[in-house]
């Protein structure tokens, strides 16, 4: 997604990177949202994850 | 008194309406779920009400939170555990537990320093960054983003008071010489911790004082100054600590045993933790997904415009991660160095929320250059990091979540079984004489009520005490996999029962709550628990083997929504 982007960013730079950070933003919070909340149902402590 | 008044006039000046109501909202959503769920609130068990936190609460009711003397022991734990080996009796954190008890001690201590860090990384902003493309709303939302962070409050300012340790260093750096910056070093480290940020900002300030001389041959003193102020602080915030690991006689601490590398650790999975640091930091500084912020940083620099200053700290976060990683070769290759074992010099790691944070601001700030498009990214991505934030900081989505009932996690009154106990202390009264293990269960529980444990989690305790204790349960890590063994012989601050039978991680991860475990086959050897001063073992595994052991079961413990059901046994 990210090297796409910017293979494409002379054409349209402002458009791309438009689309490369609304991405980014989604894939973050639904990871962060995967880890911590998903993953941390049962009672285990926090630093098991890391 | 007019002077004042001017005097304080001009500080506020500095705030902005937007702040203050940033911190209206900032107050508001952190007090809210505490006030609604009191006692039944959660507060982090790992190394916090598992560890440090009721340490605090030992010292006070044992009256040794002040005293200076090496000789002063704490009779409550194991053999009488020296206090000077305990953390400082003189910092912010321990004085207000101290005064308000650790459960609102602990909720106004994190307020506070969470305060101070949006009160400095706002100041630092607004004094020292140039961000002519952002507005103040954007500027007070990424200030408040830093109080949305997880971070371990008993280690204080160590990750919060960066801000404001940036903004002293910047009033050096632009001459603005006065009591107050002077103020800032020598109080900081009564408010953080000397092992996790201490020491290393010690060396950090070596390291520049001695670019600043031999480098760049610039004016030093008040330099020197600054540094004499934050070493005076720490010596003066640390001196129980100090005085102990100096002068501590008839005392070998079990960190010397310290062999956490036995052999040449693995490129591939120094590798993996290279990875993980950068993009997760470390569990004990904060857990930060800085992904987002990663990816902002290469479109604006690569993209858009080349800001030094990202470059720099870039540089700067790369190389934090990259000495965090490869330590453990360093580790490794001088492990016969007890000094550098004991100490553990990886730990700049809690620079770097504070780093990418600033990156955040001046790729903003690069993004904001382009007026039709970009520029309305920047509120979700203020909105996005602050929810991974959110996600990420325990305290606050279980809270939430226990808003809501849907949390399965154990609260303060939970996880201390503050019901159960005033049942166990009427058939096992606490007393010094004795003694307690726990098994399946942090010692500290038995701890908080005041029994003197065998027990503990200590992050340093005597070497023979160790050794003495391992024999208890000598079998039980013989029938175990070498895991477990190398756990407690390599490492062993986790001075604990480790059956066979159960997971390393049981205490770690609550695997024992609610009767879910039973121990058939516990081999513990009683002669020396005995010698060892044992009389009650507090399970939260049945052991179903006791009458082997000359254990006799005094009651299952097991009050209404209880998180543990206690079995207390008694050595006949």
């Amino acid at each position: 997604m990210l090297i796409g982007s910017f293979m494409y960013i002379n054409m349209n730079k402002e458009k791309w990177i438009f689309i490369t950070i609304i991405a980014t933003c989604i894939v973050s919070v639904a990871l962060a949202y995967y880890i911590f909340v998903i993953m941390s149902k049962e009672d285990v402590a926090l630093s098991s994850f890391f | 008194m007019k002077n004042l008044k001017n005097y304080i006039k001009h500080i506020l000046s500095h705030f902005s309406f937007a702040f203050w109501g940033g911190f209206c909202v900032w107050t508001i959503s952190f007090f809210l779920p505490y006030v609604i769920l009191g006692e039944d609130s959660y507060i982090r068990i790992h190394d916090t009400l598992e560890g440090e936190l009721v340490w605090l609460h030992i010292m006070k009711q044992n009256g040794v939170m002040h005293s200076l003397l090496n000789e002063v022991k704490i009779a409550q734990l194991m053999h009488g555990l020296p206090r000077n080996v305990m953390p400082s009796g003189f910092t912010f954190i321990a004085n207000i537990c101290n005064v308000f008890g650790i459960f609102y001690g602990y909720i106004i201590g994190q307020y506070i320093l969470k305060t101070i860090g949006y009160f400095s990384f706002y100041l630092f902003i607004k004094k020292y960054m140039t961000l002519p493309r952002l507005n103040e709303n954007v500027l007070v939302a990424t200030s408040l983003l830093l109080t949305s962070i997880q971070f371990f409050t008993p280690f204080g300012l160590s990750v919060m008071g960066m801000p404001l340790l940036a903004f002293g260093f910047a009033r050096l750096y632009y001459n603005k010489k006065s009591l107050a910056t002077l103020l800032i070093f020598f109080t900081f480290p009564f408010f953080s911790s000397f092992v996790w940020s201490g020491i290393e900002m010690i060396i950090l300030f070596n390291i520049y004082l001695v670019y600043l001389v031999i480098i760049k041959h610039d004016h030093v003193m008040k330099w020197i100054y600054a540094w004499m102020a934050f070493c005076i602080g720490t010596v003066l915030a640390n001196v129980q600590f100090i005085y102990g690991m100096l002068f501590l006689k008839g005392f070998r601490s079990h960190r010397v045993a310290y062999n956490l590398y036995t052999e040449m650790p693995n490129f591939g999975r120094t590798i993996s933790e290279f990875i993980g640091f950068f993009f997760s930091t470390h569990y004990h500084i904060s857990i930060f997904i800085s992904l987002l912020i990663f990816v902002l940083f290469l479109i604006s620099y690569f993209g858009i415009e080349k800001n030094k200053w990202s470059k720099n700290i870039m540089k700067a976060i790369f190389l934090i991660v990259l000495w965090q990683a490869f330590y453990p070769f360093i580790e490794f290759l001088i492990s016969d160095i007890t000094f550098i074992k004991s100490f553990r010099f990886n730990r700049f790691a809690f620079l770097l929320p504070f780093l990418w944070f600033l990156i955040l601001l001046i790729s903003m700030n690069s993004i904001a250059k382009y007026r039709i498009w970009l520029r309305k990214t920047i509120p979700l991505i203020i909105f996005s990091q602050f929810l991974i934030l959110f996600f990420s900081n325990d305290e606050t989505a279980h809270n939430y979540k226990k808003l809501i009932g849907i949390d399965n996690f154990p609260s303060f009154k939970e996880y201390l079984a503050l019901n159960s106990f005033s049942e166990i202390k009427k058939i096992a009264p606490p007393s010094i004489e004795n003694k307690v293990i726990s098994i399946g269960m942090s010692p500290t529980i038995a701890q908080y009520h005041g029994y003197s444990s065998l027990d503990g989690l200590f992050s340093v305790y005597d070497l023979g005490y160790k050794l003495e204790f391992r024999k208890i349960f000598e079998k039980e890590l013989q029938k175990s996999n070498w895991k477990k063994k190398e756990y407690f012989d390599n490492w062993g601050n986790r001075c604990y029962i480790f059956p066979a039978e159960l997971q390393m991680e049981t205490v770690a991860n609550n695997m024992c709550s609610n009767d879910k475990e039973k121990l058939r086959y516990l081999e513990l050897n009683m002669e020396q628990f005995k010698k060892m001063g044992g009389k009650y073992i507090f399970s939260a595994a049945e052991i179903l083997n006791a009458k082997s052991m000359n254990l006799n079961l005094l009651k299952r413990i097991s009050p209404a929504n209880a998180y543990w059901v206690i079995y207390v046994y008694q050595y006949e």
